[in-house]
């Protein structure tokens, strides 16, 4: 739900910046951060780039 | 479109000082001010830290788009461009185009900071260009639901109230401040997705 969280993990992934021996968090999101990044990116354009300029052009 | 932002940054260089001092105190307050206080089990919590430190400081830096977007319409520049016949829509690509450079520059401050600090990137060079990748491609997202709000909003200083109140929710109730297991079932779920 909270991309910020799954930003942030993936950034910590590819930094190799995670640390040892923490529990790895539950959900699909944390867990594939870097997808679900992508994904939310492209679900927020397609939603936000009509509907903002829509607004925006009235 | 964005060149004009851009030549705004140049034109108030004030905007480009605070742009690049801002991630520079965001690094170094979390660090030295939690960095002391603040264990994370198995690691020191700078390291756990930093990525999320970026993460914050592109998303704040977004808030810059809805404010400008509510000014620009407020001042009536919105409607001299439309007198122009000029495509609105450009107005949109402009603005959200020269908040990714502006977050070039806000991830490289940080970065030099966080090196200065001692942080350094522990993978390759690719992976790393990932990370990148993947911060600037969120906050350009983010960029776009910020314009919405500064369409939405009466005014400029609407947008900031409104804007900070977003943004905190999502930045403390998420894994940058702290590891997602010890928040509470609920905002825990709500921070992992």
């Amino acid at each position: 739900m909270d991309d910020v969280s799954s930003v942030t993990q993936a950034v910590r992934q590819l930094f190799g910046n995670i640390p040892l021996h923490t529990s790895t968090p539950e959900g699909w999101a944390v867990q594939h951060p870097a997808t679900y990044t992508l994904v939310w990116f492209m679900a927020i354009l397609i939603v936000f780039v009509p509907l903002t300029t829509r607004q925006f052009c009235r | 479109m964005a060149k004009r932002n851009l030549i705004n940054i140049k034109r108030v260089p004030d905007l480009l000082v605070f742009t690049t001092f801002q991630p520079i105190m965001f690094v170094l307050l979390f660090v030295y001010v939690f960095g002391g206080a603040i264990t994370v089990r198995g690691s020191d919590y700078n390291k756990f830290l930093i990525a999320g430190i970026f993460a914050q400081t592109v998303i704040f830096g977004s808030v810059i788009i809805g404010a400008g977007l509510a000014e620009d319409i407020l001042k009536g520049i919105v409607d001299r461009f439309r007198s122009l016949l000029m495509s609105l829509s450009e107005v949109l690509f402009g603005r959200t185009l020269s908040d990714v450079v502006n977050n070039v520059i806000v991830v490289i401050v940080m970065s030099l900071t966080s090196l200065a600090v001692g942080r350094r990137i522990h993978t390759s060079v690719m992976q790393a260009l990932g990370g990148y990748v993947i911060l600037l491609v969120f906050a350009y997202a983010f960029s776009w639901v910020m314009a919405m709000m500064g369409l939405l909003a009466p005014g400029p200083e609407v947008v900031n109230n409104a804007s900070f109140t977003v943004i905190f929710s999502f930045t403390f109730v998420a894994n940058i401040f702290v590891p997602i297991v010890t928040l509470p079932t609920p905002l825990g779920t709500f921070a992992s997705g």
